[in-house]
């Protein structure tokens, strides 16, 4: 117990552990525990069905390319998620000024944090996962239990990788724009599945038949049971050689990673306290000597796009958004003239509805001085009307082309697209104003956790929309319907918007 | 005289706990009011509902003679506010944080971009005028958060622990400001936890524990009423104590 009362190795898991369940929501979580333990155990009812009736060695033996594809995607998505929370970890200080100033080695701190991160990043597949592995071995397959250890040397790897990556950008680019260029690759491993597949089909068709032949030449024999690719699910599936493999390669990747950058993430730590800081005056300011401005909508959208546009993480984050139209356009582009448009200004209305939905919940509800605007003569309504409205002049640009493509098509089109895309930026907005709730942080991260039932209703409400720009294109009246859940989810956010905020 | 501040009957309970228990206060115009008490007595918590950030439970507050219940614009046109811990915009200089106080309070942009330029030079912040606030000292910040209660040069201001994080040659040029803008007609009203500076600078002092005023008047008249003739922090320690709030 004296390992525990001092601050070493298992001092500081617990206290990562205790901040995690806090993260969860405390007691609370045993609401979601219990709710999510009922579903946990129909899996592990569903997953014995599953394996009476077949081994996961079948399964190997006759897995098809579509196995490995979506091993590749988990293994990406994992990775991606890894280089997310080292960033998280690196760059946004929290406890860390106290940790690193008590007396704890900062290479245990460093540590342990990393081990957390690999826990993190594997813990949505091993809630996947894991009713396969107990059913196993309740059928006797004791071996199977190897799967965690191997799961957990996985995120070990991808933590590695990701700490490594992210203090080596901070090395060279510095840690300011080091922290925006790992998120930027994180989301794009993310995303490289998905742009990846589909790039042959942006090519033109002769083009697109050499690259897939020479594909096919380069690649034989790497989606089989025997093949390299399948090493990783043999591990998952607890074979011992390959479970064990997996745990040593894991380790020793990350046993090699922590000597070699403990140091960095120091440095960096120190850093990073420095790098939001831009100090220096720029040349246009110094040389500005301009009247203020006039007008309260002049200087409120004016403040919060110099908010946004200053804030490296925050354009970084939304980049990130922004990426995930790229797989999308491909796709589109590729299913002939009709296809495309119909599927390309849905598909824009809905990213750039929840683009807009996380900018104007930065503006209105991450408000850094709240007390100043609240305690000035203005109405509160109309300075939040205008910070909701600066947000959604950025997803406003972006959707511009988009609708100019459509109007050039067909001016129908276009103006079903512009009057959806118009309808949707602005429903995000409404629903974050009547939403607003002032938080301390201008983190997107934030927002995530932050009224989980408002977020799905403005997903709701922007796929209502979505699904209306699709069906106006189409020519068809089920345009009704979408506006129908567009509008039942604007009613019900509006319905439980919260009455005061005092 | 005209009551700059007059608060009747103010309650407030967060969660069942009283923090503010039917508080009466007057301030004249043109006066410097200091609020002092221990921890948790319900100053910050009062100023807070003066300056319309909470909402009380009970009770009426007129500023300069606008009802906050009634005329809540007209009262913060004329008031300014400065919270212990002042939040500023990190990403924004000197020169637009204040375009943007003066923006709030419409002001005349010339007039205001004037006003800013002083307001800078005379608070020593001047040279980091362009500079981003993420950049600023503790008392770099505290002195932006001022420039931007001065700006619109409102009639009554309150102000929480308004030398907190300043050094002394900043804290002597705060209080200099403040003590020429009473003579100059301006009321104003501020808590400190050092009751020397309250001793100085106040000619009327109003003491609150428990969320009620304990005891109000000028410090002779505290002094007459603790019974006691030595300095500030006897008296409030005598009151306080007394009550059972120290």
């Amino acid at each position: 117990m004296a390992l525990l009362r001092r601050p070493g190795w298992p001092w500081l898991m617990l206290h990562e552990l205790r901040l995690d369940w806090r993260a969860v929501g405390g007691g609370r979580a045993w609401i979601l525990l219990g709710l999510g333990g009922a579903l946990y155990a129909l899996a592990h009812y569903g997953a014995w069905i599953v394996l009476s009736r077949s081994t996961p060695e079948q399964w190997l033996a006759s897995a098809s390319p579509g196995y490995f594809v979506l091993e590749a995607v988990a293994g990406l998505v994992v990775l991606s998620m890894a280089f997310g929370l080292a960033v998280r970890t690196l760059f946004f200080r929290g406890d860390l000024d106290l940790l690193l100033s008590a007396p704890v080695a900062a290479v245990t701190v460093f540590a342990v944090r990393a081990v957390f991160v690999a826990l993190r990043c594997v813990a949505l597949v091993a809630l996947l996962v894991s009713p396969f592995i107990h059913a196993g071995v309740l059928l006797g397959r004791w071996h199977m239990l190897l799967a965690y250890p191997a799961l957990a040397a996985f995120g070990l790897a991808c933590a590695a990788v990701a700490f490594a990556a992210t203090l080596a950008l901070a090395r060279r680019l510095g840690v300011r724009r080091a922290r925006i260029a790992a998120q930027v690759l994180g989301a794009l491993i993310g995303a490289t599945l998905a742009i990846g597949v589909q790039l042959p089909n942006a090519l033109p068709a002769a083009g697109r038949e050499r690259v897939l032949a020479w594909l096919g030449a380069h690649t034989e024999g790497w989606f089989g049971p025997d093949s390299v690719m399948a090493w990783p699910l043999r591990a998952l599936a607890g074979e011992p050689p390959f479970a064990l493999g997996a745990v040593v390669a894991g380790v020793a990747l990350f046993g090699l990673m922590l000597p070699m950058n403990w140091r960095g993430f120091l440095d960096a730590v120190q850093r990073a306290d420095d790098a939001g800081r831009r100090e220096e005056p720029s040349r246009a300011a110094a040389a500005r000597a301009r009247l203020f401005r006039t007008g309260l909508a002049r200087i409120v959208v004016a403040k919060e796009l110099k908010l946004l546009l200053r804030d490296p993480m925050l354009v970084g984050s939304s980049l990130v958004q922004v990426l995930y139209l790229v797989p999308l356009l491909i796709v589109v582009w590729n299913r002939g003239a009709t296809a495309t448009a119909q599927l390309l200004g849905p598909g824009v209305v809905l990213l750039l509805a929840n683009l807009c939905g996380s900018l104007a919940w930065i503006c209105v509800s991450a408000e850094e001085a709240p007390d100043l605007v609240r305690a000035a003569p203005v109405e509160s309504w109309r300075v939040n009307f205008y910070k909701a409205s600066a947000a959604a002049l950025g997803p406003a640009l972006i959707g511009l082309p988009f609708v100019g493509w459509y109007l050039v098509r067909s001016a129908r089109d276009g103006l079903a697209v512009a009057l959806f895309l118009a309808l949707a930026l602005w429903s995000s907005a409404a629903i974050q104003l009547w939403s607003a709730r002032a938080v301390r942080a201008r983190d997107l991260a934030l927002r995530r956790k932050d009224r989980v039932g408002i977020n799905l209703l403005e997903m709701l409400t922007a796929f209502g929309w979505a699904a209306a720009c699709h069906a106006a294109i189409r020519g068809s009246l089920a345009v009704l319907g979408g506006i129908a859940v567009a509008i039942a989810g604007l009613a019900l956010a509006h319905a439980v918007r919260p009455r005061s905020d005092d | 005289m005209a009551a700059a501040l007059e608060i009747r009957g103010l309650t407030k309970q967060f969660g069942g706990k009283v923090a503010v228990d039917h508080l009466d206060l007057r301030v004249r115009e043109g006066e410097f009011h200091a609020l002092l008490g221990p921890n948790g007595a319900g100053k910050t918590t009062t100023l807070r509902i003066v300056a319309g950030l909470t909402a009380p439970d009970q009770g009426t507050i007129s500023i300069l003679g606008h009802d906050i219940a009634v005329d809540p614009i007209g009262a913060r046109r004329v008031l300014a506010f400065l919270p212990d811990d002042p939040l500023l915009y990190g990403k924004l200089d000197a020169f637009e944080y204040l375009e943007f106080v003066a923006g709030l309070w419409s002001m005349e942009p010339r007039a205001a971009r004037s006003r800013a330029e002083e307001l800078l030079a005379l608070l020593g912040l001047a040279p980091d005028a362009h500079k981003r606030a993420e950049g600023y000292s503790r008392g770099m910040r505290q002195k932006l958060a001022l420039a931007g209660a001065l700006i619109h040069d409102p009639a009554l201001m309150i102000l929480d622990e308004p030398l907190t994080g300043l050094d002394a040659a900043a804290a002597r040029l705060v209080k200099d400001l403040l003590v020429e803008r009473v003579r100059r007609g301006g009321t104003v009203i501020l808590t400190t936890h050092i009751l020397e500076i309250a001793e100085r600078l106040a000619e009327r002092i109003s003491i609150i524990a428990r969320g009620r005023i304990l005891a109000q008047g000028t410090l002779e008249e505290l002094r007459g009423r603790a019974g006691r003739g030595d300095t500030l922090e006897d008296v409030f320690l005598d009151l306080t104590a007394s009550d059972g709030a120290a």
